[in-house]
């Protein structure tokens, strides 16, 4: 397994959020896509994105495997089908949604407002444990990585199992370029950013999400042969609203990110809605404004409520590289994702305003933690990358299971499919080593 | 004042642009009188070897500018909107940067608990925390030390 970024132990987390978004992420913290309006977070280390994510998980519905099964003609991306992946995922994790007894005066807000507007609002199953509340533990910290390994994040899951059972590990490795043979797989690289090295593999599994894996390929020239690479790539944009009130409401204490809609009314319009919350430097540099007018918002920290908007981009953008071999994004974005933006915006407004903010503010820019697509699964290889036993189409030495194959933004949270997809991988790689 | 990656001089403009951005109130401090423009490597060092040297120029150009100037400019980027595309895509890149950077070193409260970082921590009402620890010791550090073939052996 060769990683680019570093392993992190618990009680050497780079905490300082300075710290944790330039070491942890990709280009010191956020990649722009060509309008400069979103901010493509992807994580860098042992563990990827699951240090500071991996906590929301939940089995894709029809809405999300319909269009998959339209866009790439494979037929097991069912929800009955895909069942025992999902099953064989869960039972890695500890999973369980948080007790009501910790909900924030920030969830009240959420769940209720809901309800108001006659949308449903449920508890987000998490993968954690022992998080200890009762002891004032408060999970907005865990961004950075979790200090007590209670968050479920692939190091303390898939990982440690792995390594017990023999699997080499070089961290700090970035892959530049790849050269298939006919017996197998050469990946050039750099180690710890000095040294060139290769290796040379039987058989290899992109794992580097939708940015690495693309520009990879786009680097070694498979845009030739895979005419897809590239295309399809979506993200869900979220976006943060900032209610203002005049009591304290404590948003960054306790447990994070508890509830989320689960209502079919906005799944059918594309978008949901979460209740997170950011911290210091995420908050300030999302809030619009600057000055005295900014550290007047920013002393009023704890009186800050916020309801996050996660639009479901139903349009293809494209990954493309420069001159220079720099990734260009387009996030694809038409009046139909802006419309659905504003329709979004204004329930987050309205439940925020009906619980008493004087004030409510959007963020300056959007953030992207889930992206799709790039090298896209499907059955025809002149659409797609990835074949539906996970193989790039036409080498059968590379697989692909990670998000780059998903044929569109799922409009959900991706993690749990991750995990399942890629068992349902492991399975056809195993028989075919067989 | 040092970095590796910014003069003396291009550190000056951060801090006039940090000034700009958190000018202070009384119970926050100035950006400048915080000193943290001395951590600013923390975040440089990460960035594309592109984005260094964008940033390198801006503050070679800004250097000359007069501080109207750089409020002009940020008066701009929050008119992004009324811009055609490329001209809007440029001021958001500016605006996000130079944001991340100036709150980035800001709140992160680099020199609690004695110093500045603890005065910004205490006017916003930061308080969160993890007060457990850990249950189990943590075998994972060692496994992957062991999993590297390119790491030398341990005596």
């Amino acid at each position: 397994m060769l990683e680019a970024g570093k392993y992190y132990p618990r009680d050497t987390l780079p905490l300082p959020e300075i710290d944790s978004n330039s070491q942890m992420y990709w280009s010191g913290g956020i990649e722009l896509d060509t309008t400069c309006k979103n901010g493509i977070m992807r994580g860098k280390a042992v563990g990827g994105g699951t240090l500071a994510y991996q906590a929301i998980m939940c089995r894709f519905d029809e809405y999300a495997f319909g269009p998959w099964r339209d866009l790439s003609g494979i037929q097991y991306l069912t929800v009955d089908e895909m069942s025992p992946w999902y099953e064989k995922a869960e039972s890695l994790l500890h999973i369980a949604p948080v007790d009501e007894r910790y909900r924030s005066e920030c969830s009240r807000i959420f769940v209720e407002g809901h309800a108001k507007y006659g949308y449903q609002a449920k508890p987000e199953l998490r993968a954690q444990r022992d998080c200890h509340w009762e002891e004032g533990n408060d999970c907005i910290m865990c961004l950075g990585g979790c200090p007590i390994d209670s968050k479920q994040s692939m190091p303390h899951t898939v990982l440690k199992p792995a390594l017990k059972q023999g699997l080499h590990l070089i961290p700090e490795f970035e892959a530049k370029r790849l050269e298939v043979k006919p017996d197998g797989v050469i990946l050039h690289g750099e180690y710890q950013q000095s040294e060139r090295m290769s290796f040379f593999g039987r058989k290899l599994v992109l794992a580097g999400a939708p940015l690495g894996n693309t520009k990879l390929l786009l680097k070694s020239g498979f845009k030739a042969k895979l005419p897809a690479l590239g295309d399809n790539f979506y993200v869900h944009t979220q976006w943060f609203h900032f209610g203002m009130y005049d009591r304290e409401i404590n948003a960054h204490k306790g447990p994070f990110q508890v509830y989320g809609s689960h209502d079919p009314k906005l799944r059918q319009q594309g978008f949901k809605l979460e209740n997170t919350f950011p911290p210091p430097v995420g908050l300030a540099w999302l809030f619009p404004g600057y000055g005295r007018e900014h550290h007047a918002t920013m002393r009023k920290f704890r009186n800050l409520s916020s309801v996050e908007t996660s639009i479901r981009g139903l349009h293809p953008g494209t990954l493309r590289l420069d001159k220079h071999e720099r990734l260009i994004i387009n996030c694809g974005f038409t009046d139909d994702e802006e419309r659905r933006t504003k329709v979004a915006q204004e329930l987050a407004h309205n439940i925020l305003y009906s619980f008493g903010a004087k004030q409510v503010v959007t963020s300056r820019f959007s953030i992207c933690p889930h992206h799709f697509g790039g090298l896209n699964m499907g059955a025809d290889g002149t659409r797609s990358c990835v074949d539906p036993e996970f193989h790039l189409h036409g080498f059968r030495n590379i697989y692909c299971a990670d998000t780059s194959a998903f044929p569109n933004a799922p409009g959900m949270n991706p993690v749990l499919t991750i995990l399942a997809l890629s068992i349902k991988a492991s399975q056809h790689i195993l028989r075919e080593m067989a | 004042m040092a970095s590796k990656h910014l003069t003396p001089a291009q550190l000056r403009v951060i801090n006039r642009i940090g000034n700009i951005l958190a000018p202070g109130d009384g119970v926050l401090p100035r950006f400048s009188d915080t000193g943290c423009v001395e951590h600013i490597d923390r975040m440089v060092a990460y960035f594309p070897p592109s984005d260094i040297a964008s940033l390198q120029l801006l503050t070679s150009v800004l250097r000359f500018m007069p501080n109207f100037v750089i409020r002009l400019l940020f008066k701009l980027t929050s008119l992004d909107r009324y811009f055609p595309g490329s001209v809007a895509s440029n001021l958001r890149r500016l605006d996000v940067g130079l944001r991340g950077i100036i709150f980035g070193l800001y709140y992160s409260f680099l020199d609690e608990p004695d110093g500045h970082g603890q005065r910004i921590k205490d006017g916003i009402g930061w308080d969160a925390a993890i007060h457990s620890k850990p249950e189990e010791p943590d075998e994972i550090p060692g496994l992957i030390r062991a999993a590297n073939p390119l790491n030398p052996p341990q005596a």
